[in-house]
């Protein structure tokens, strides 16, 4: 490139040098030419007007000598004039030379003869105007003469007239016989001195004019024919000729340069109309490549993210993507280096070898993760074009990337996701339509190795027909299975449109076990590990049905111990607790695998006999009457002997219901008591019905008359928060005590059951709202609202479903304005399960005011899980056998954990009952149970003494 | 489009019009007109039938140069010790030095009288000898002269190309700034300014016939008769030839030539060793004659009346009366003229009165 620049500027360098010669040479330079011309015409128009001056001097035109002067000065001018101008001419010309000194010297020549001429002329002037006065004065002379005669006189007068005619005739031009003159001078000179003694001075005077006069007009009679026959004109013109030949030599030969000049220079264009023409087209070119290469750097803008940097990485250029993505400004990045965008996502390593790559010259390729103004961190994948210099070393680099951030994070996420499976703790399995396992999880190892679909890779062909089928129904199956003791639910989930089946797996080996202690503990008794009351209602029930549909008889015993109260009292219950263990499976021993021995609570006991008439039942009876009989309970060096009374009821197609046949058990069990203890009484209508009658109506008739006379005592324990949590307030639950005749308090499990069993609990539960309304009636009258403490009010579930207690206390809420939220209603799981509906819909209504509901005595009644869902409480109140033996029996524990874990994400708050000591409420608080209530925290306190209405209204007056 | 085309006859009209302007342009001028130093003395409408002219009112030269010129004048620079050419030529007065002959550069006496500055530009010749025929060569004799100024140029050049004020001056004035031929020319220019117009004769000679007095009348009558004017005449009244000094006889022998300087009565004679130039002088002129005493080469008279018998004895061969010389001495005392509207004094008498 360089030599080939410095080609063209010596070629264009060498074409100027020729073009400007030429041009030079072909000039003539027609000023000089026209001076030289004009100085010429001067010179000649001088030399004449010198010869001029000098006549009209001669002829007296001029009278002084000026004029002469003036043409010489002028001639000396036009002399020097004209060396200078032929100067450059006679530089090359000699003979130009040679000449124009010839016509110098004859020029100086001409100047001394006029300077001579000048003299002589002067003095001929001179003697010219002398004469005529000395030719006066000589005559004057001889006038004066006293020697001579007048004939003397005249002729010498004569002779001097006759001078004077002649030297006026020569003056004037008309003769020209100087010798004439002189001799007649010379005569008249001797004729004076014939005649005088002594020639007078004026005729000396005389002769030495006139020969002055010759003389001078002699001379300048020569003079001025030198001048004329100088040839100064002639050499004037042999000037101009030889000048105008050699100027015509130079006009022909400028002529000649000035056609080659036109020819080099139409060539000139030619050539430069073809290069202008290539040039031409080259820049449509050029302009094309230049419309494309903007297109292609636009769109290369719009889509990359572009720079240019130097070697060191500073950079040069930014196109608008790489500000925008890196949030600097251009200003900011121009000159900067490129580390500004460098994040800490690569290591030094991954840097050095990208430098290597392009410092080499190589194109370097790959992702980059960048680090924005912001911090943001973005990633581009990136080319980066080392620019080369000739001799293939890089000076720029040229970046070009796309942002491929979203990609990146979405790849991220793509791998992250395709983990999701098999970071599963479950197994999850994907099987094609044709059984073959496509994928699996490590969790779903366990469950392959049992298919042992290790060779094949194929599920079992039952698993394979199972799948097939639900890709066929297009339905998701559940099924259940155990593999080495561990549970599993299969979900299957065909995916018809892929074709295969996703297997989600479920290890739900530790919900089965804590189901199945939950139901083993719903139908078991805890203590004996006796089938309890509820199981064995329901087993009653089957019993029930399958007499009727059979036509068979079974046999139901109730037993109840007799002196067990003595070993409670005096050994304390866990003694009792030993007893009716080591009872229980005594007693166990003694019946068919098909039969149902269950406590039903405290010291009785429950028997079924299957397909058992009266009579095998009776004897069985009496097997076990023995048995209890001499058995014998040891403890700590006691010994106690146990009886029982046994009521037996033949369950047979008359049979109503499991309430009556349980019911009319128990009143022939207590009519055995009745008669004497130790005994077995078979169910007869009419002795059970007087026995009861006996009994109950007792209390059915002490109820209302105590309701009456109000008789009741409402009675209040504290339920105290667990938990630092500023929203759980402590609550008070009411309790009711009959107040004796002797003014003892009777506890409700005694009348209760009556009260029940009469139906007269609604009575009751009216009693207690009412009173509880009351006394908060009275409270809110002298306390501040605030004040008002949460109460608990215990519902049965009869209440439940009765309308009018309903009405009642929706109004007396509107009579009394009393604040709802104040108010939270217990209810037993069975009470509510009892009728659910009607539970519900009494539930809905009284929360929509604003009442709290809590679920009392959780888990040892029925006790699913399930019914919680449709039960809307907003608190559980644990069973307190969980909570009694929790610190010891870690089942215990775990239930009251589990329920409490079950209520919280259910949004329900728990509460412990039975807290009877400090570490029984230190571990309910650690398993985050909300609140606690039991003997520990506070027992049972009369209403009015834990709010005492007068003394505060007392204080109040006196404050 | 049309900017494109416009572009086009642009891009190929360059090389058409560079062709043409190579052709047909303009010529180049290989010398620059020459410069016309010496202007004429005087213009050819003022001759007339009349031997002597009135001296024009102004000089032709161009002021900036003349002025230039008058500093040069003054300059003593110009010579090789203390002189300059005022030294000589006081213009206070008569522009001569009133002496008999001239001080040379050493402080001793010259040979020969130093004739007056003012109207030396109307002479053709200069110098007693006529040796010069433009001021530029006089000054230039001057300054290089041994006995006069004995100056050398090149240490002139070089000491005025020290002096800002002259390189000013010289550079506003010529292209080619300080050089010996402008400083010559410089120097002419304001010569030619030193012209003495308005004497009363040159009134007359306008036509003012009262301008001069009736016995100058009569002075110019007689200085005509005598033939006088045939060598004093033209505009200064002399100096535009030579003539033989004693026509009739030798003056030689006067008491006026001091015989130890005989050789320069030998007058051109010197310059071109030619018999005919033997006693040739330039016939001086005679304007302001009657301040510009003492007379003749020699400066041996200085009473004017003197030297018109002088003339009349040597150069008419005839004895002038008393009468006749002193009216010839009346007219020539017409002659003087002004410079600065002043007339000229005499420096011989200002020396005189002077102790």
């Amino acid at each position: 490139m360089k030599s080939n620049n410095i080609n063209h500027i010596v070629s264009a360098l060498v074409i100027a040098g020729v073009l400007y010669t030429l041009y030079v040479q072909s000039q003539v330079d027609q000023k000089q030419h026209l001076r030289i011309i004009k100085s010429l015409l001067i010179h000649k128009e001088s030399d004449i007007k010198l010869n001029q001056s000098i006549i009209q001097n001669q002829t007296e035109i001029h009278k002084n000598f000026d004029t002469i002067s003036l043409a010489q000065r002028l001639m000396d001018e036009s002399v020097s004039q004209l060396h200078l101008n032929l100067k450059p001419y006679t530089a090359s010309n000699t003979h130009l030379l040679e000449e124009l000194n010839q016509l110098t010297s004859l020029e100086n020549k001409k100047y001394q003869l006029v300077a001579a001429y000048k003299q002589n002329a002067a003095l001929n002037k001179f003697t010219k105007q002398y004469l005529p006065n000395a030719f006066k004065e000589l005559t004057k002379s001889i006038s004066n003469a006293k020697h001579i005669d007048n004939n003397q006189k005249y002729l010498l007068k004569k002779d001097i007239n006759d001078l004077n005619i002649s030297i006026n005739r020569y003056i004037a031009g008309y003769e020209n016989d100087e010798a004439n003159l002189i001799s007649k001078s010379i005569l008249l000179k001797h004729a004076f001195s014939d005649t005088l003694e002594d020639s007078p001075q004026s005729l000396i005077l005389l002769i030495h004019y006139i020969q002055k006069v010759i003389n001078s007009n002699n001379d300048i009679h020569t003079i001025v024919n030198k001048i004329k026959n100088l040839g100064t004109m002639d050499k004037s013109t042999s000037i101009q000729k030889s000048y105008e030949e050699i100027f015509n030599n130079e006009h022909k030969q400028s002529l000649k340069n000035k056609n080659l000049l036109f020819a080099a220079s139409i060539a000139l264009l030619i050539y430069l109309v073809l290069i202008f023409s290539r040039l031409k087209s080259t820049s449509r070119n050029l302009g094309k490549t230049l419309i494309d290469l903007e297109f292609r750097k636009q769109a290369l803008d719009e889509h990359a993210i572009v720079s240019v940097a130097d070697i060191n990485g500073n950079i040069l250029y930014t196109n608008d993507k790489f500000c925008e993505i890196s949030q600097y400004s251009r200003e900011e990045l121009i000159g900067e280096n490129h580390r500004i965008v460098k994040s800490d996502y690569h290591n030094e390593k991954f840097y050095k070898d990208m430098w290597h790559t392009i410092a080499k010259g190589k194109i370097w390729q790959g992702d980059i993760c960048n680090i924005a103004k912001d911090g943001t961190i973005y990633w581009v994948a990136t080319t980066l074009i080392p620019r080369l210099n000739e001799k293939g070393k890089p000076y720029e680099y040229i970046g070009l990337r796309t942002d491929i951030t979203a990609q990146k994070k979405s790849e991220l996420e793509v791998k992250s996701l395709a983990r999701f499976p098999l970071e599963n703790p479950e197994p999850v399995i994907r099987v094609s339509k044709f059984g073959e396992v496509i994928f699996n999880n490590l969790a779903a190892e366990n469950l392959l190795q049992f298919w042992n679909t290790e060779n094949s890779n194929y599920l079992p062909d039952e698993w394979i027909h199972r799948a097939h089928n639900t890709l066929i129904t297009n339905e998701i199956e559940e099924i259940e299975i155990c593999i080495n003791d561990y549970n599993y639910l299969l979900t299957l989930t065909p995916v018809k449109e892929e074709g295969y089946i996703n297997i989600y797996g479920r290890d739900i080996t530790e919900k089965k076990r804590a189901e199945e202690s939950l139901s083993y503990q719903a139908n078991h008794d805890r203590l004996t590990g006796l089938v309890n009351r509820y199981a064995f209602e329901r087993e009653l029930k089957n019993a029930l049905t399958s007499t009727k549909v059979n036509d068979t008889s079974s046999i139901l015993l109730y037993i109840d111990l007799d002196n067990f109260k003595i070993v409670n009292d005096t050994c304390g219950h866990i003694a009792g607790d030993e007893l009716l263990r080591q009872l229980a499976n005594m007693m166990l021993c003694l019946f068919r695998e098909n039969d149902t021995l269950a406590r039903l609570g405290g010291d009785e006991f429950g028997v079924l006999l299957l397909n058992c008439d009266l009579e095998a039942g009776n004897m069985i009876a009496k097997k076990l009457l023995n048995m209890v009989n001499h058995y014998r309970f040891m403890w700590e060096n006691q010994i106690f002997e146990i009886g029982a009374s046994i009521g037996l009821v033949e369950i047979n197609n008359n049979s109503d219901s499991i309430v009556g046949v349980l019911g009319n058990a128990d009143i022939a069990c207590y009519a055995a008591k009745d008669s004497g203890r130790n005994q077995i009484n078979i169910y007869n209508c009419e002795d059970s019905d007087n026995v009861k009658r006996h009994s109950e109506l007792q209390w059915a008739s002490q109820i209302p008359k105590a309701l009456a006379e109000n008789r009741f005592k409402l009675m209040v324990q504290t339920i105290t928060p667990l938990q630092n949590d500023p929203s759980l307030k402590p609550h008070y639950e009411i309790l009711l005590r009959m107040v004796d005749d002797d003014g003892s308090f009777i506890p409700p499990g005694v009348f209760i059951p009556a009260a029940e069993r009469y139906n007269l609990m609604p009575a009751i539960d009216q009693w207690v709202v009412a009173n509880t309304f009351q006394f908060i009636d009275e409270f809110l009258e002298i306390n501040n609202q605030e004040d008002l403490p949460i109460l608990a009010i215990n519902l049965s579930g009869e209440s439940m479903g009765s309308e009018e207690l309903l009405a009642f206390i929706r109004a007396q809420f509107e009579i009394k304005q009393i604040p709802p939220e104040n108010f939270c209603f217990e209810v037993t799981e069975t009470a509510a399960i009892g009728n659910l509906n009607k539970a519900i819909s009494f539930i809905s209504n009284l929360k929509e005011i604003g009442c709290k509901f809590a679920l009392d005595d959780f888990g040892s009644g029925l006790s699913s899980f399930s019914y919680l869902k449709s039960l809307p409480v907003d608190y559980l109140k644990i069973d307190g056998i969980f909570v009694k033996d929790m610190i010891n029996d870690p089942i215990d524990a775990a239930m009251v954990e589990s329920i409490n874990q079950v209520g919280h994400i259910m949004g329900i708050k728990t509460i412990a009952e039975f807290v009877e000591n400090a570490e029984i409420m230190d571990m309910l608080s650690v398993l985050g149970i909300d609140y606690a209530q039991g003997y520990h925290i506070d027992k049972p306190t009369p209403l009015d003494e834990k709010f005492p209405i007068t003394e505060k209204e007392k204080l109040k007056q006196a404050g | 489009m049309n900017s494109d085309k416009f572009l086009n006859i642009l891009i190929y009209s360059i090389p058409i019009l560079a062709l043409a302007v190579i052709m047909w342009g303009p010529q180049i001028h290989a010398m620059n007109d020459t410069q016309v130093r010496s202007p004429p003395l005087y213009s050819s409408a003022q001759l007339s039938a009349e031997p002597i002219q009135p001296i024009p009112k102004q000089a032709n030269v161009n002021k900036n140069i003349a002025a230039l010129g008058e500093d040069l004048f003054e300059d003593t620079r110009l010579s090789e010790s203390n002189v300059s050419c005022r030294s000589c030529h006081n213009l206070d007065t008569s522009g001569n030095d009133g002496l008999k002959v001239s001080i040379n550069i050493k402080g001793g006496n010259d040979n020969m009288n130093t004739p007056t500055i003012f109207n030396a530009s109307l002479n053709p010749l200069l110098t007693w000898y006529g040796r010069n025929k433009t001021l530029e060569e006089q000054v230039d004799n001057v300054i290089s002269n041994k006995k006069h100024m004995n100056g050398n140029w090149k240490k002139i050049i070089q000491n005025l190309k020290k002096d800002d004020h002259y390189i000013n001056q010289f550079n506003s004035n010529f292209s080619d700034g300080i050089t010996r031929s402008n400083v010559k020319f410089s120097i002419a220019s304001y010569e030619r300014t030193l012209i003495t117009p308005d004497a009363p004769f040159d009134d007359f000679l306008r036509g003012n016939s009262d301008a001069i007095s009736s016995s100058q009348k009569d002075g110019y009558k007689l200085f005509k008769q005598y033939g006088c004017i045939s060598c004093h005449q033209g505009i200064n009244i002399g100096g535009n030839l030579h003539a033989k000094l004693g026509t009739f006889s030798n003056p030689f022998t006067n008491q006026i030539f001091d015989a130890e300087k005989r050789k320069f009565n030998l007058g051109r004679y010197n310059l071109t060793k030619e018999e005919k130039d033997k006693h040739v002088f330039r016939v001086p002129s005679l304007r302001n004659v009657e301040v510009t005493s003492p007379y003749f080469h020699s400066g041996g008279i200085t009473d004017l009346t003197m030297a018109v018998k002088f003339m009349a004895k040597y150069q008419t061969g005839r004895d002038i009366n008393n009468n006749d010389a002193l009216l010839i001495t009346e007219f020539l005392r017409s002659l003087t003229g002004k410079y600065k509207n002043k007339t000229l004094t005499s420096q011989y008498i200002v020396k005189d009165a002077s102790p």
